[in-house]
C-alpha cells in the first residue's frame, strides 16, 4: 500500500473510530433525538408576566436558572446594528459582559448612537425572553426581545490623556533622530575603515 | 572542574546589535497602528504612538551604538539568546501604547497582553475593550499577526539581507525549516504565503462581516484584524465578546478556514504552492491533526450530549467543533462566553478540549502546543517499537514518515520530541498549581494553565485583570517559553547563570 492509500486510511478509520466514541460515549442515546423546539420569533409579552430585572452578570453566571424567562435588562449599545432582514442583532454591554440581543429591525432603529471609542452608546432597555443557547441562533447566549426603549442618550467620551505628551513626543522623536542619525554615521565610518558589520540594515 | 565559561564583552555585543535590530523592527511596526490613528482622526492615540515609537528607536539605534561587534556570525547559544531576549525587550517596548492607552490596570497587565500577542495566545487582561481606538486595536492584532510570523523572521525578511549565522536566532524562535537554502529567502517566503492570505483573508472576511449587516469601514476593519487574529492562531477580536459579538455561522466558518490555515506548517503551505499537493494528505502533521481533531471532536461532542449542554444536534456541533478546532489549533477564538465553559461544559468536553489545546497545531506555523509533528513522531515510536517485539531478532525494523519528503524515525527525534512534550506538560503542571495556589478550583486551573502552556487563549474565566501578580507573571513566563520551545529561554538562563557563576 503506498503511503497516500496508507494517509486516506488512517483517515476513514478515524472518523469510523469517532462515530463508534459518540455513540458509545452518549449515555442518553442517539443524537438524532435531540431536535429544536420550534418559536415564534419576538413573541410579545404575554399577559400576567413581570420580566426579572437581571444584570449581564446574572445571564452569564445564573443561565441555566434563567433560561426561557423573559427578562428586562439594561446597558450600553455597542458597537454595530447588525440588521438582518426584518430583524436585527444589537450587543448590549453591562458592567462586565456584553449581551446579543435579536429584536425586530423596528425596535432597532430607535438606537441612536452606538459605544465606541468615541462615544458612550444609548442607554436602552431591553424586554424580552433569555436563552442560555438559543437553539434557533446556533446555540449563543441572547437576548430575544419584542421591545427596547431608549432610556438615555449616548454622549461624546472624555479622553483622560494629559495635553503635555506632544511635548514628550516631540522631544524622544528628537532624540530617536539623533540616534538614528549617529547610528549611520558609525556605520557608515566602520565600512570605510575595518569592513565591520555591513548588515545591520540602520 | 567548572566548565561553564563566563560570557565575553563580544558575547553582549553581538546580542545587544541583533536585539536593537529587532526592536527597530518592532518600531517599524508601529507605523501601521499610528498611521491607522491618524486615518480616522485618533489624535491622542497618534501621539502615543510617535512617542512609543520614538522609545522603540532609542533603545534600538542606542544599542546599535553601544554593541558593535567585531564578527557578525553567531554562535548558537548567541543565536537562541537573541531570540528569547528580544521578545523580552520587545514585550517591554509594545506595551508602551497600551499602558498610554488608559485601558490598564498596571503596566504588568499591558506586558501580559503584549505577550499574549507576540505568542498567539490571545489571553487578555485589556479592560474596557469595547470602547478602544482604531489604533489600539490595529497595534493588539499587529503584535499577534507578527508574533505569528515571528519576530526574528520579521527582522530577517526586512532588516537583514545576508546575516551569516541568521538561521540560529530562527531556530531559537522556534522555526527549524528551511522552505529554501537560504534563511533569510525562508523567511521572506514565510512572510509573502503570510502577506498573500492577508490580501484574501481580509476580503472574504470583509465581505461576510458586510453581509451580516456591518457598516463598510467597520466590516473591512473587524475583517483586517479577524483575520490577522486567525491566521496567527492568536485569538484576539476587536470586541469584548470575541466572535460571538458577530452572531454568525458564516462569519465563523470563515475564520475556521483560515486558521486552521494559520496552525499549518510553512513548509506544508510551501510544498502545495510549489504543486507537492499530495503532502496534504501524507503529511505526518496533516495526518496527525486529522486524526487527533476528529477522536478528540468525538470526546467533546459526547461529553456535551451527556451533559445537556446543547438543545439540538446542529448548536451542539457548532459550538462544540468551533472550540474544539479553536482550542487544537491554539487560536482561541471563543463563540461562548468563559464562564459557559467552567459552569455549563461537563468534565468530558472539558477533557477533549484541554487535550486538544496541549496537542496544538503544526511546527513552524503560528501555532503552539506540543505540535502535531511530535504527537506523530511518538505515535511512529510506539508502533516501532510493537513491531521490534512482534519481529525475528535478527531483523532491523525501519519506520518512516512524511515530512515535506519522506525521513526515516531516529531515535534521537523521538528523544528530542518526547522531552519537549515532557516539558510543556511540566510547564502545565506548574501553572496549574499557581492557579490552585492562587485560589481558583482546580479544573478551572488546569484548563487555563492548558491554554496559556499551549499558547491557545480560550479561558473559563480565571484570566483577568483582578488575578494576582504572581499569576499574570507566571502565565507570562509560560507562554514565553512555551512559544520559544523551552530551548531559546534555557539559553538565555544558561547565558546569564554563566555571567554570574562562569569563569
Amino acid at each position: 500500500m503506498n503511503r497516500k492509500k496508507h494517509a486516506l486510511a488512517w483517515m476513514v478509520v478515524t472518523v469510523l473510530a469517532a462515530v463508534a466514541l459518540v455513540v458509545w460515549l452518549g449515555p442518553s442515546g442517539p443524537l438524532h433525538r435531540m431536535q429544536p423546539a420550534p418559536r415564534t420569533p419576538f413573541a410579545p409579552l404575554p399577559p400576567g408576566v413581570t420580566p426579572t430585572l437581571v444584570s449581564d452578570q446574572d445571564l452569564v453566571e445564573r443561565a441555566q436558572e434563567l433560561d426561557g424567562q423573559w427578562v428586562t435588562f439594561q446597558g450600553e449599545a455597542l458597537g454595530d446594528l447588525m440588521m438582518r432582514g426584518e430583524s436585527a442583532w444589537l450587543n448590549v454591554g453591562g458592567a462586565g459582559y456584553a449581551i446579543g440581543v435579536l429584536m425586530p429591525r423596528a425596535e432597532a432603529v430607535k438606537v441612536q448612537i452606538l459605544g465606541n471609542y468615541r462615544f458612550n452608546g444609548d442607554t436602552v432597555r431591553v424586554f424580552g425572553v433569555f436563552h442560555r443557547a438559543d437553539p434557533a441562533q446556533g446555540g449563543d447566549l441572547d437576548i430575544v426581545a419584542s421591545s427596547l426603549e431608549v432610556v438615555k442618550p449616548g454622549e461624546p467620551r472624555p479622553d483622560p490623556r494629559a495635553g503635555n505628551r506632544v511635548y514628550a513626543a516631540a522631544g524622544l522623536s528628537l532624540l530617536a533622530l539623533a540616534l538614528f542619525l549617529a547610528a549611520h554615521l558609525v556605520r557608515r565610518r566602520s565600512e570605510g575603515g575595518e569592513g565591520h558589520l555591513g548588515n545591520a540594515g540602520h | 572542574m567548572r566548565l561553564v565559561r563566563r560570557p565575553h564583552l563580544e558575547d553582549f555585543r553581538v546580542i545587544g546589535h541583533y536585539t536593537g535590530i529587532i526592536i527597530n523592527g518592532l518600531g517599524l511596526a508601529m507605523l501601521a497602528p499610528l498611521l491607522t490613528a491618524l486615518a480616522f482622526a485618533e489624535w491622542a492615540v497618534a501621539v502615543d504612538f510617535v512617542i512609543s515609537l520614538a522609545v522603540a528607536f532609542i533603545l534600538g539605534y542606542g544599542l546599535l551604538l553601544v554593541s558593535r561587534p567585531r564578527r557578525h556570525d553567531l554562535s548558537w547559544v548567541q543565536g537562541m539568546v537573541v531570540a528569547s531576549f528580544s521578545w523580552l525587550v520587545g514585550m517591554v517596548v509594545g506595551a508602551l501604547p497600551y499602558y498610554l492607552s488608559f485601558h490598564y490596570r498596571s503596566f504588568l497587565d499591558a506586558a501580559f497582553d503584549v505577550m499574549s500577542g507576540f505568542t498567539t495566545t490571545g489571553l487578555v487582561l485589556i479592560q474596557d475593550l469595547d470602547h478602544v481606538s482604531n489604533g489600539i486595536n490595529m497595534w493588539r492584532h499587529v503584535l499577534t499577526y507578527l508574533g505569528g510570523q515571528g519576530m526574528v523572521v520579521l527582522a530577517l525578511t526586512f532588516l537583514l539581507q545576508d546575516a551569516a549565522g541568521a538561521f540560529k536566532m530562527y531556530v531559537g524562535e522556534a522555526k527549524d525549516e528551511r522552505l529554501l537554502p537560504n534563511v533569510v529567502h525562508t523567511a521572506r517566503t514565510i512572510w509573502y504565503i503570510s502577506l498573500l492570505y492577508l490580501a484574501v483573508g481580509t476580503l472574504l472576511q470583509g465581505l461576510v462581516g458586510l453581509s451580516i449587516g456591518m457598516q463598510p469601514v467597520r466590516a473591512f476593519l473587524h475583517g483586517l484584524w479577524i483575520f490577522m487574529a486567525g491566521w496567527s492562531t492568536g485569538g484576539f477580536a476587536p470586541m469584548s465578546q470575541n466572535v460571538l459579538y458577530y452572531h454568525s455561522a458564516l462569519f465563523e466558518a470563515v475564520t475556521v478556514l483560515f486558521f486552521v490555515a494559520g496552525s499549518y506548517n510553512f513548509g506544508l503551505h510551501y510544498a502545495v504552492w510549489v504543486g507537492k499537493r499530495d503532502e496534504l494528505v501524507r503529511n505526518i502533521e496533516a495526518v496527525s491533526f486529522a486524526i487527533t481533531s476528529t477522536l478528540l471532536g468525538a470526546v467533546v461532542i459526547a461529553g456535551l450530549e451527556r451533559s445537556g449542554t446543547y438543545a439540538n444536534v446542529a448548536t451542539l456541533l457548532r459550538k462544540g467543533y468551533y472550540l474544539l478546532i479553536s482550542g487544537h489549533t491554539t487560536t482561541g477564538f471563543q463563540s461562548i462566553y468563559g464562564r459557559q465553559l467552567a459552569l455549563e461544559w461537563g468534565d468530558l468536553a472539558l477533557l477533549g478540549v484541554i487535550t486538544a489545546m496541549l496537542f496544538g497545531g503544526s511546527a513552524v506555523s503560528t501555532a503552539g502546543g506540543f505540535k502535531g509533528l511530535r504527537i506523530g513522531l511518538i505515535f511512529k515510536a510506539l508502533v516501532q517499537e510493537v513491531r521490534r517485539l512482534l519481529a525475528p531478532e535478527s531483523a532491523v525494523v525501519v519506520e518512516k514518515f512524511q515530512y515535506m519528503r519522506e525521513v526515516v524515525l531516529e531515535d534521537g527525534s523521538v528523544r528530542n520530541a518526547l522531552l519537549i512534550v515532557v516539558l510543556y506538560l511540566a510547564m502545565w503542571g506548574l501553572g496549574t498549581a499557581v492557579g490552585v495556589i492562587s485560589g481558583f478550583p482546580v479544573r478551572e486551573a488546569l484548563f487555563e494553565s492548558a491554554s496559556v502552556t499551549g499558547n491557545v487563549g480560550l479561558s473559563d474565566g480565571v484570566t483577568s485583570a483582578a488575578m494576582p501578580s504572581l499569576l499574570k507573571t507566571t502565565y507570562i513566563v509560560m507562554m514565553w517559553a512555551g512559544r520559544m520551545e523551552f530551548m531559546s529561554v534555557l539559553a538565555l538562563l544558561g547565558f546569564i547563570w554563566a555571567g554570574v557563576r562562569g569563569k
